[in-house]
């Protein structure tokens, strides 16, 4: 997380003063409803613009930072789906993440996310996730970051992974595409 | 990590260390990656002691599993981490840095159950910390922890906290890094290496006895 982009204090200023902290408090009872076992962590202090799953000391944990939590382009369904996907790193089965592989891969924690882990928070805490709402949120701030034609990207076109852009990711998002299931089909990095 | 938006650097920095200390098969040499690093610091050359600096042994590790790419591959976001690992980290996360990878590589024993573990990996966060600066966790500890994961393996995580909400600070680096004293080889995978390896192989399936047998034995 040394690398990543961060919030503006303008854009930062800009969200806190439009109540998002209230938003953030309720979004992570319902998870904290939802997935009990999973420690939510909000770091509003930090303006990285990301959120990280982590098993730290054995204990599952997701990350949200303050760039991406007050972010003024994203709302509720974005911060959803966010969280979503992190803590399917937690659950998801199948492909391992080439970083940590007690965690789920990307593409296996965005299938989670968008089946098994959007059925859960709506049973358990009654919040419904509007994809089509977070993807539209979402755009605007992925697109510019995850280019598809990036230089890491050349490796893995025909794996299946879709973690390499965000065009390929919101498509598989958008029809709730099944993950890659080959061995080694992840994006990498060296 | 599993973060949302990759951070290339980031991830190649993790994944590059990862890779060098996990328990796949270096296809090179069909060796696991840890076991060979194992016998290295343990026969031939402590990587980690008093006359080693963390960002030239970075460097190091990292071209043994690429092959001679330097990583990360930006040559800016290279120096920013080059600068942090060579002048920018507090003393007691150097110290910790070696203590715990030097336990990780050190035999086993009662007192070093981390020498038997099968792999670690490698982590950073932001977090605010004790001593309100960089820290690896916990507390800057040399001694580093032991988990087991869901297929019944032990591993260690090598955590660097960041307590600053900045950018890394640039720095013109001298890339690669000076060479410590008295270094060998990490061999691995560097692309003569590979070279040599892919060549001998070549030659010896063509001369191999059986081979030449069985073919005949075709033919008839």
């Amino acid at each position: 997380m040394l690398f990543c982009d961060r919030l503006s204090e303008q854009e930062a200023l800009e969200s806190k003063a439009a109540d998002r902290e209230s938003l953030l408090e309720m979004l992570l009872n319902d998870f904290r409803t939802a997935f009990p076992d999973l420690t939510f962590e909000l770091q509003l202090d930090f303006t990285i613009i990301n959120a990280q799953a982590l098993k730290l000391q054995d204990k599952p944990t997701v990350t949200i930072y303050g760039g991406l939590a007050l972010h003024p382009k994203l709302g509720a369904e974005s911060l959803t789906f966010i969280l979503l996907h992190e803590v399917g790193h937690h659950f998801a089965e199948g492909c391992r993440s080439r970083r940590d592989p007690s965690l789920a891969c990307e593409c296996a924690s965005d299938y989670w996310a968008v089946t098994v882990g959007t059925d859960t928070l709506l049973q358990k805490s009654g919040r419904h996730l509007r994809m089509l709402v977070a993807l539209r949120e979402l755009n605007q701030v992925m697109s510019p970051r995850q280019p598809s034609k990036g230089i890491y990207t050349k490796r893995t076109s025909t794996s299946g992974c879709w973690a390499r852009g965000w065009s390929l990711r919101s498509r598989a998002l958008l029809e709730r595409a099944r993950s890659p299931a080959i061995t080694g089909c992840c994006i990498t990095y060296v | 990590m599993g973060g949302f938006i990759n951070s290339q650097a980031d991830n190649e920095i993790c994944e590059v260390l990862n890779k060098r200390f996990s328990d796949d098969v270096n296809p090179i040499t069909g060796q696991i990656y840890i076991a060979e690093l194992r016998q290295f610091f343990q026969q031939a050359e402590n990587l980690f002691d008093d006359n080693h600096h963390v960002h030239r042994v970075f460097h190091r590790l990292a071209v043994s599993v690429t092959g001679g790419t330097r990583i990360p591959r930006a040559k800016k976001s290279r120096f920013r981490w080059l600068f942090l690992l060579r002048k920018n980290l507090p003393q007691a996360v150097i110290q910790a840095i070696k203590g715990q990878l030097t336990a990780i590589l050190s035999p086993f024993s009662g007192g070093n159950p981390a020498g038997a573990t099968n792999y670690a990996t490698f982590l950073t966060r932001h977090v605010q910390t004790g001593t309100g600066t960089f820290e690896l966790s916990p507390q800057n500890s040399t001694t580093p922890t032991i988990f087991h994961d869901a297929n019944g393996k032990t591993y260690c995580t090598i955590v660097l906290e960041c307590n600053v909400d900045a950018a890394l600070p640039d720095n013109d680096e001298t890339d690669p890094p000076n060479a410590d004293g008295g270094e060998t080889n990490i061999s691995a995978r560097t692309k003569s290496y590979a070279k040599t390896i892919a060549k001998k192989k070549k030659a010896t399936v063509k001369k191999t006895p059986a081979k030449k047998a069985k073919k005949g034995k075709s033919r008839r």
